[in-house]
């Protein structure tokens, strides 16, 4: 996976060729339309909008200014964050579509899908297209929980349901220890319920890199929530991982898993999407490694994020 | 992120009893069969009880690396063999299953995924004893493959190969490939389930079907008769059964209804969010016809000194094992100057107690009223630094609410900050009064405001009662209102000039009607209530007693120590309670908390006249 910051007015000018499917999610984030908007819109022969159904009432003008954009060139499948199979579904019947209708090229703003909702469409994407032919776009935040000190920065809140990740069910023996890879991030008091709920015999905690680009504004608050999950886990071990390369990530779930060998091993990612694609793509190519999915209670609806003018563009290759 | 490897260690810190080694877990185990005997009879039961009130440490002491070294013998001479099958969050709830729901197979595939998972458990157990490869185990472990596991297998439409053991002069080896061939059952189902990820078609399972009566309890019958094996029953001891899907969660009720306690105990623990009591036939189980039912919080929410003791053997143990030359006491000290004053309003009450005393000598009236006197002059004065100090290792064990969950997390936050406070060079030997203060008070208003938050955003997972979210949204608010006028009571009757005013619960002069009851059943849920029972205002029987959490004492500002009274209201009162919280408050406070209730209860009385 090649990665490449770009700023959104440099979007406009890629994909000469034109794009055959272009891809995104609905949310309460103005996020979920930076990339759209940012697109030559002429060149885009067939939009899929995906939206939560159950959070309808908290997208705002969202749905709709998407919808105009793209015109009779939009398709709307409804997901829902509490029924992954309702997700997977709509999904996998559209992208069929779609690839019966001979699309190639397709563009994917990854932004505001959910972390389930991406690893399902990131799944289905390398089922029915040529993963060459995929390019991924993350429109970074300028802030994470507008407004608030780092102490007390959140993004969502509790833990309902856990579960595995459809299509990453991975591979476990009953008689194998538990081995929880998490991506910390600023979740840390998902992270100590999930820990609760699982009880795994080793826990590796991944920290964010500080070096890398883009992390330095998120960077301290992430910390603090590190060292929040540490308290009480102090045995975790702990490790480092790009939040902004999939590949490199990919790499180091992999050495992670290697370095506990035997062991039954769930990753949670409650990191950036760009590293959850590095997770999936673990998980993909490892398929004895199992994906969970801890849902969130509540979202920081108000203060989520405060959009930036950077965007990530990921390709294989 | 680097380590710093000469970091003292958090004493507090959690552990997964499961992996702890024998010799380790009997060390920082406390024994606690004397209160929880059938846990450890012959006999189906189920634990009861929420994360972290020490149902796994129970079960981990029960297993047989344990039990040989507590009562030095072989495996053959123990009086049972438990085997630890712990229910981890999605080792069995796959999220494919999901398909399967009303479909092709549901429940016999459902049964041997369970079925093939305790199996797996039960010989990777027995596989890590190092039995004695003596020429009669050896002969018996051959012919019990041969003749009772493989034949079995067959029977359930299994038509692979045996898998030879790495040698053939270890018992060891051979329960070795028994394992390996259960984990390959377990995985040959996983193969299988992994085709449903993204097919609304689904294909027919074509494997081997293993349940329990033509399958496990016949093995384990069987297993049984090993040379090595003691004469008693095996001990399946499933841990966290809760995350056990619906249906499995049936499977497992219909192998307790079986009642083959005698050969094969079904330990059953849950974290009270078992999901159903029906069978796969439909009748459910019920206690103590097919189980016997252990609730571990109401013997330690209703016996505080044992649970005390309990804490402090814990915390002693841990202390020591982490190298801490301290006792509980000295290593959560109280505030001092605080203790202090409390003393002397003891002495004040003391030495004024032949002109006003109230109770029969002066030490009652000093514990019931020193605390609370100091408690209401400092609201009296309302100044900064003029706040109550919740610390000392009494007073922290009375706020985690006969739950030790409770007490070990937040004493591994206060270790953590006491010890980012101290230089480097710098042992913890001391949490400062101040850092359990805070810790505790932070604690308790995440539990009034950010859970409530949660518990308002939680999702019903339960189709069938997906009309009902409205509802239960409501009941959860009108939770919420409930637990803030029951604190807003208690804590006016703490300042009050009532004779009883460290008031922690209410119990019902008359019956509580159904909403009222979900309510409060919903407390229950979530801890923030504790049901008991008391005898009933008329001596005639018993009712029932709402205790709430001591761990939100800090929030609403009341005093958590030793034993309170209770407060009989009635159901119309907490309706009202409900439907105004601040009107109910005020109408309180104006009339003075005794008053106002003595007042209801007379009217009550009469009217029932």
């Amino acid at each position: 996976m090649r990665v490449s910051q770009l700023g959104l007015e440099d979007i406009k000018s890629l994909f000469p060729g034109g794009v055959d499917l272009f891809v995104c999610s609905v949310s309460f984030e103005n996020r979920c339309r930076s990339i759209a908007e940012s697109l030559d819109l002429t060149n885009v022969r067939h939009a899929l909008i995906a939206e939560n159904e159950n959070h309808i009432d908290l997208h705002g003008n969202n749905a709709a200014i998407l919808a105009r954009l793209f015109d009779n060139r939009a398709r709307q499948v409804f997901l829902d964050t509490t029924d992954p199979l309702k997700t997977a579904d709509g999904l996998e019947t559209a992208l069929q579509d779609y690839a019966d209708l001979g699309c190639r090229k397709i563009v994917v703003d990854i932004t505001t899908f959910t972390h389930e909702g991406f690893l399902i469409v990131f799944n289905l994407l390398r089922r029915h297209f040529d993963p060459s032919e995929v390019s991924y776009f993350y429109a970074g935040a300028r802030e994470y929980s507008v407004g608030a000190k780092d102490s007390e920065k959140w993004l969502s809140k509790g833990i309902g349901e856990i579960r595995s990740v459809l299509g990453y069910s991975g591979r476990f023996l009953p008689s194998r220890k538990l081995h929880l890879i998490t991506l910390v991030g600023f979740e840390h008091e998902r992270v100590n319920e999930l820990i609760r709920r699982y009880e795994p015999s080793v826990i590796s905690l991944g920290y964010g890199e500080s070096a890398e680009p883009g992390a330095e504004y998120h960077h301290p608050p992430n910390r603090i929530g590190y060292s929040r999950v540490k308290a009480v886990y102090a045995n975790a071990r702990e490790f480092s991982f790009y939040c902004y390369d999939p590949e490199r990530t990919k790499q180091i779930i992999q050495a992670q898993v290697q370095e506990v060998p035997r062991t039954n091993v769930i990753v949670a990612a409650f990191n950036t999407k760009l590293s959850t694609m590095g997770v999936a793509l673990a998980a993909l190519e490892d398929d004895s490694i199992q994906l969970c999915y801890a849902q969130a209670l509540t979202y920081n609806y108000s203060a989520y994020s405060r959009a930036g003018d950077k965007a990530y563009l990921i390709e294989e290759g | 992120m680097p380590t710093n490897p000469q970091v003292q260690p958090n004493p507090f810190t959690v552990q997964t009893p499961e992996d702890l080694e024998a010799r380790d877990a009997i060390e920082l185990f406390v024994d606690v069969f004397t209160d929880f005997a059938k846990v450890r009879d012959v006999g189906h039961c189920m634990v009861n009880g929420p994360r972290g009130c020490g149902k796994s440490m129970m079960f981990r002491y029960l297993l047989p690396d344990c039990q040989r070294l507590i009562h030095r013998c072989s495996l053959g001479e123990l009086p049972f063999v438990a085997v630890l099958a712990s229910i981890k969050n999605t080792d069995l709830n796959l999220t494919e299953l999901k398909r399967l729901i009303q479909r092709h197979a549901d429940i016999v595939l459902n049964e041997h995924f369970l079925t093939t998972y305790v199996a797996s458990r039960i010989f990777h157990t027995l596989a890590k004893l190092e039995i004695e490869s003596s020429g009669k185990n050896l002969k018996a472990i051959r012919a019990f493959i041969e003749e009772v596991f493989v034949s079995r297998l067959r029977l359930n439409g299994w038509s692979g190969s045996l898998r030879k053991p790495r040698t053939r002069t270890s018992v060891t080896s051979y329960l070795v490939s028994i394992r390996e061939m259960c984990d390959a059952l377990y995985a040959e189902v996983i193969s299988y389930v992994k085709h449903l990820s993204f097919s609304k078609e689904i294909d027919r399972y074509e494997g081997p079907l293993c349940g329990y009566l033509d399958f496990l309890y016949p093995l384990l019958e069987e297993a049984r008769k090993l040379p090595f094996m003691p004469n008693g029953p095996i001990y399946l001891l499933m841990d966290d059964a809760d995350y056990l899907n619906l249906v499995q969660t049936k499977i497992l009720n219909s192998w307790i209804s079986t009642r083959t306690s005698a050969c094969v105990s079904i330990k059953v623990s849950t974290q009270l969010r078992y999901k159903t009591f029906a069978t796969v036939s439909r009748t459910p189980i019920a206690s103590p016809h097919d189980y016997h039912e252990i609730n571990i919080t109401d013997l330690y929410t209703t016996s505080r000194s044992k649970y005390l003791l309990r804490v402090r053997e814990i915390v002693k143990k841990r202390l020591r094992l982490a190298g801490i030359q301290a006792s509980p006491d000295s290593f959560f000290p109280c505030d001092e100057q605080q203790e202090m004053e409390i003393k002397k309003i003891g002495e004040e009450i003391r030495a004024t107690w032949m002109s006003s005393g109230r109770g029969f000598r002066p030490s009652d009236d000093v514990t019931r009223y020193a605390r609370p006197t100091y408690i209401s002059r400092l609201a009296g004065r309302r100044k900064a630094g003029s706040t109550y100090s919740y610390s000392g290792f009494d007073q922290l064990v009375h706020i985690s609410s006969g739950l030790i969950r409770y007490f070990l997390e937040p004493a591994a936050i206060m270790f953590n900050d006491q010890q980012s406070k101290e230089s480097s060079a710098t042992s913890v030997i001391r949490i400062e009064p101040g850092v359990q203060d805070s810790t505790i008070r932070n604690i308790a208003n995440s539990l009034m405001m950010d859970e409530f938050e949660k518990i308002f955003k939680e999702r019903e997972d339960q189709a069938e009662i997906a009309n009902l979210r409205d509802k239960r949204l409501k009941r959860k608010r009108d939770l919420h209102k409930l637990i803030r006028v029951l604190g807003g009571v208690f804590r006016q009757k703490l300042l009050s000039d009532d004779s009883e005013r460290r008031v922690f619960s209410i119990a019902f002069s008359d019956t509580p009607d159904l909403e009222i009851t979900a309510i409060l059943t919903l407390g229950v849920q979530y801890g923030y209530l504790h049901r008991s029972t008391i005898g009933n205002k008329d001596g005639t029987g018993r009712t029932a007693l709402y205790v709430l959490t001591r761990r939100l004492a800090p929030y609403f500002g009341l005093d958590p120590t030793s034993f309170a009274g209770y407060l009989f209201v009635t159901n119309e009162r907490i309706r009202e309670a409900i439907e105004n919280p601040d009107g109910f408050l005020r109408r309180v406070r104006d009339r003075g908390p005794g008053k106002f209730f003595e007042e209801r209860q007379l009217q009550l009385f009469e009217r029932e006249r």
